[in-house]
């Protein structure tokens, strides 16, 4: 087996509240998650599986421990190391979109990519290869408030792949989606994962979708209850 | 700046999609623009107007003798070396002759009636171009001929400023003080925009020397050709001539110097206040702006825009609205402007109308410009420093 390319290693996070009392939210956990794997993080609400993802990404500090990215301790990065990371190694999919609302489906993908240093044509041309990817292309002008839950999620979807980031994080990407959307944002994550060999960390409630997953790993009272390969799922 | 193009999309946008919010920024700091601009131009126009009145009446250069002496010595001699001076454009000397004056019955208090070169002060002072009934002395006019100022003609029929005064034609009679009597026909009336010259009698300096060669040569005015040289020709004028004294226009007149540093520190509070309040409608606007974006913020954060983006799409608004704002702050204001040009306001101290100063309004924009960009600055660097996961829930 491959090394890991994400290690939790006896990560805490505690939010800390306005009176005397606190939230542990990860209580020590150790996780591993390796090359091109597609992971799904399952537990009840409030179970501290957003936190791991915000950590991940780099949107928040543990409290202790340390994440380990391809062996390095990424919450030690200075701030600048830190963009770097968020914009080079991690697409990002919220479960409200998170689109940018003064831009247009097609300029929230150039707005990702140009932030990484590529230039405006370069930028469009690839912006709508993705678009046409995702059946998008006639809606690639529309701003996100002109489109439905399931377009702006797909659009989101584009922009995490734009980035040829190693690996994509999704919180809960189809809990504001109906059925229908939510199969078709199921079966882009699957497909990209298998055509662009990029590793997928999917935050669920759904069992279901929990299920496509290599391994499921289930979150209990911040921490690592149980972890169902596949096959056994 | 690779980023330009995509942060100047941005805030397009964003002034576009809240068009009602931006026209009013844009119309409150162009009227803070536009005051910046009058307060000064008020200024440089109060400048003009006094200046105008005091060298309308004593030249750029006031040469006079020393308290214990009544006229100057060798005063030829000066005019000859003052002529020779570098930015020297004209010279021009005059006699006085102390008395009182006669009209009817009416005294008028001690008087200091003046002599001119009515040649020479016309390139030297411009009196001549004062004259606002009759007309001006000349060479052919009898020995006889007087002109008054506006106010000392005022004084003598009716109540002060009233309207009525002597006429031109009418005589009136000089008493000097060894008790001589002369009468003298009113040729002209002079409103100099200046106390000083609306207070006074003139005729032929050879004239005023008839009556008494005490005060011959009394005073010499210089006229400069370089406003920048006053300064320089003075100090020029003072080391080779030690025994008179020398003042330029702003020390012979002090109540000028004072009614321009009020009228400065008047204008620079005024100014003040308004920078301030410039630097704080943009600071609030950003700061508003940036706390309903807050979650936009956090977005393109984990999308990973750096902090220097972040604070330059803010920085780059809050100049925008005072580049925008002062531009339209201009077209209302050259509005004023053409309107005060055209429609003066006459005042006893000079018709004033406001003046454009180029070089204070640049300094203004400058200035405007800084405290807008801080104004964006500082709300901006703060959100940028906020973390991520905080800005992204405040949705």
């Amino acid at each position: 087996m491959s090394e890991p390319i994400i290690q939790f290693k006896n990560v805490t996070k505690i939010y800390s509240g306005s009176d005397v009392s606190s939230t542990l939210a990860l209580n020590g956990i150790d996780l591993d998650i390796y090359p091109n794997e597609f992971v799904a993080i399952t537990g009840s609400s409030g179970s501290g599986k957003s936190t791991i993802l915000n950590l991940i990404g780099l949107l928040d500090d543990p409290t202790s421990g340390e994440i380990l990215y391809n062996g390095k301790n990424i919450h030690r990065l200075n701030e600048q190391e830190k963009n770097m990371f968020r914009l080079q190694s991690i697409g990002f999919i919220f479960q409200f979109f998170n689109l940018i609302d003064n831009y247009t489906a097609l300029e929230n993908i150039i707005f990702q990519l140009e932030l990484q240093g590529k230039n405006y044509n370069q930028s469009k041309e690839k912006a709508l290869e993705i678009l046409h990817y995702l059946h998008l292309e006639n809606q690639a002008h529309l701003y996100p408030k002109n489109l439905s839950g399931g377009e702006q999620q797909r659009v989101a979807i584009g922009r995490a792949l734009a980035k040829e980031s190693p690996f994509i994080i999704a919180d809960e990407p189809t809990a504001h989606l109906d059925s229908k959307n939510s199969q078709d944002v199921m079966d882009i994550f699957l497909h990209i994962q298998k055509t662009f060999r990029r590793t997928l960390i999917l935050v669920t409630h759904e069992p279901a979708q929990a299920k496509l997953a290599d391994r499921q790993i289930v979150i209990r009272d911040g921490k690592v209850a149980e972890i169902i390969p596949k096959n056994i799922a | 700046m690779r980023h330009l193009f995509l942060i100047l999309t941005f805030v397009f946008r964003d002034f576009s999609k809240a068009r009602v919010v931006f026209s009013l920024v844009i119309f409150s700091l162009a009227i803070a623009s536009t005051s910046i601009l009058a307060t000064n131009s008020i200024l440089a126009g109060f400048q003009e107007m006094l200046s105008k009145g005091v060298k309308g009446w004593i030249g750029d250069i006031l040469i006079i003798p020393t308290e214990e002496k009544p006229s100057i010595e060798h005063a030829n001699d000066i005019v000859s070396d003052i002529k020779t001076l570098q930015y020297v454009d004209a010279v021009s000397v005059r006699s006085s002759a102390e008395g009182t004056f006669k009209y009817k019955d009416k005294m008028s208090s001690p008087f200091s009636l003046i002599g001119i070169d009515t040649l020479a002060e016309a390139y030297t002072t411009g009196l001549p171009s004062t004259v606002i009934k009759g007309r001006f002395l000349d060479t052919t006019m009898d020995s006889e001929s007087i002109i008054l100022g506006l106010n000392f003609a005022d004084s003598f029929i009716g109540g002060p400023y009233d309207g009525s005064s002597l006429a031109v034609g009418e005589k009136i009679q000089f008493i000097h003080n060894d008790g001589s009597v002369k009468e003298y026909t009113i040729k002209g009336i002079i409103d100099g925009k200046n106390f000083l010259a609306n207070f006074s009698a003139m005729l032929q300096k050879e004239e005023a020397e008839k009556i008494s060669l005490e005060r011959r040569n009394s005073s010499i005015l210089v006229k400069v050709s370089d406003e920048s040289k006053i300064e320089e020709v003075k100090k020029t004028i003072a080391q080779r001539h030690p025994g008179v004294i020398v003042h330029n226009w702003i020390e012979e007149s002090g109540y000028v110097e004072g009614i321009m540093q009020t009228v400065y520190f008047i204008t620079s509070l005024i100014s003040s206040l308004l920078i301030f309040s410039v630097f704080f409608i943009i600071a609030i606007v950003i700061f508003i702006n940036i706390s309903q974006k807050k979650r936009q913020i956090g977005i393109m954060k984990s999308m990973g825009a750096t902090t220097s983006f972040i604070v330059s799409i803010y920085v780059l608004e809050s100049i925008l609205y005072f580049i925008f704002s002062f531009l339209f702050g201009l077209l209302l204001f050259s509005i004023i402007h053409t309107y005060s040009n055209a429609h003066s306001v006459a005042l006893l101290i000079g018709d004033f109308h406001t003046i454009l100063d180029w070089g204070k309004n640049i300094l203004y924009f400058f200035i405007l410009l800084l405290s807008a960009f801080l104004g964006g600055l500082i709300p901006a660097y703060f959100a940028s420093k906020q973390k991520i996961i905080d800005t992204i829930r405040s949705a």
